[in-house]
């Protein structure tokens, strides 16, 4: 027969608080996928990486590959 | 295009008919021209720019005595409608006790005084249609012209990129290298093996 009574008062500050707890949730969810799936990979492949990393070994190999400017190929 | 321009007609067919009504309405008993640019749809003001003899009733959103619907402030300046014989008694009877007015006269006196309700100011009008159908036409152009570039304008690429021989050279020095050997070029190449990794 007719309408539920709309909201009179407040309405500006009930649409902030809703406002910001859309803002807190969204900006939650996106820094932490950021985190899970960019920033912990990506620190782990690096752990990984330098783990076993030997850089004279390296230097060598690409000496003797002739790839360096200041320094010769033969020993 | 041409579907949603229909989509629009006919999704602001309730909100455009009354609003069409409203516009015809309030220019019919003046002498002057109202100019009635009535569009509706949230933001979007319905505004007749001229009163007549419509009664002011407040300072209005800017000082001005106009009538528009604006959710953020909804009290005009001036009534919608000019003033009637009907719409004098029904006022009479409304400084008296408002149980006694039946919902035709409530709403005689809301139409007398304003446009639209809000829940018609509010309600969609499909707008969004359109501007997203436009704005996807622009892009596709856009791409349109960018194929006409590519095959009338630019010259062919340069050899150092396109010949297979110098590219193959130029991964092998990368992986040489080591360039990028955590998450690019090289971390995909497998060194133990010699090889591309899977």
């Amino acid at each position: 027969m007719s309408l539920a009574k709309p909201q009179m008062r407040n309405l500006l500050q009930a649409a902030i608080k809703k406002n910001l707890a859309i803002t807190a949730g969204v900006t939650t969810a996106a820094v932490a996928a950021y985190y899970f799936l960019v920033k912990a990979p990506r620190k782990q492949k690096y752990a990984e990486f330098y783990k076993n990393y030997d850089a004279e070994a390296e230097f060598e190999r690409m000496r003797k590959l002739g790839l360096f400017q200041a320094c010769s190929k033969d020993d | 295009m041409e579907h949603a321009s229909e989509f629009v007609t006919m999704a602001s067919f309730a909100v455009g008919s009354v609003v069409r009504r409203c516009g015809r309405l309030a220019g019919g008993a003046a002498r002057l021209s109202t100019s009635a640019r009535a569009l509706g749809g949230d933001g979007m003001p319905a505004i007749i720019e001229r009163h007549g003899k419509r009664e002011v009733i407040g300072y209005g959103y800017n000082g001005q005595p106009n009538y528009i619907d604006r959710v953020d402030y909804p009290i005009p300046a001036v009534r919608f409608k000019e003033e009637t014989p009907q719409i004098k008694a029904l006022r009479e009877k409304e400084k008296g006790d408002w149980k006694n007015l039946t919902k035709e006269e409530v709403q005689e006196l809301y139409r007398a005084t304003f446009c639209r309700t809000f829940a018609e100011i509010q309600a969609p009008t499909g707008e969004w249609k359109l501007a997203l159908g436009g704005t996807l036409i622009a892009c596709s152009l856009a791409i349109w012209v960018y194929i006409w570039m590519k095959l009338f304008v630019y010259d062919k690429m340069p050899a150092t990129i396109t010949d297979p021989q110098r590219v193959e050279a130029q991964v092998q020095r990368m992986i040489d290298l080591r360039m990028n050997p955590v998450q690019g070029v090289a971390s995909n190449w497998d060194y133990e093996k010699g090889q591309w990794k899977n």
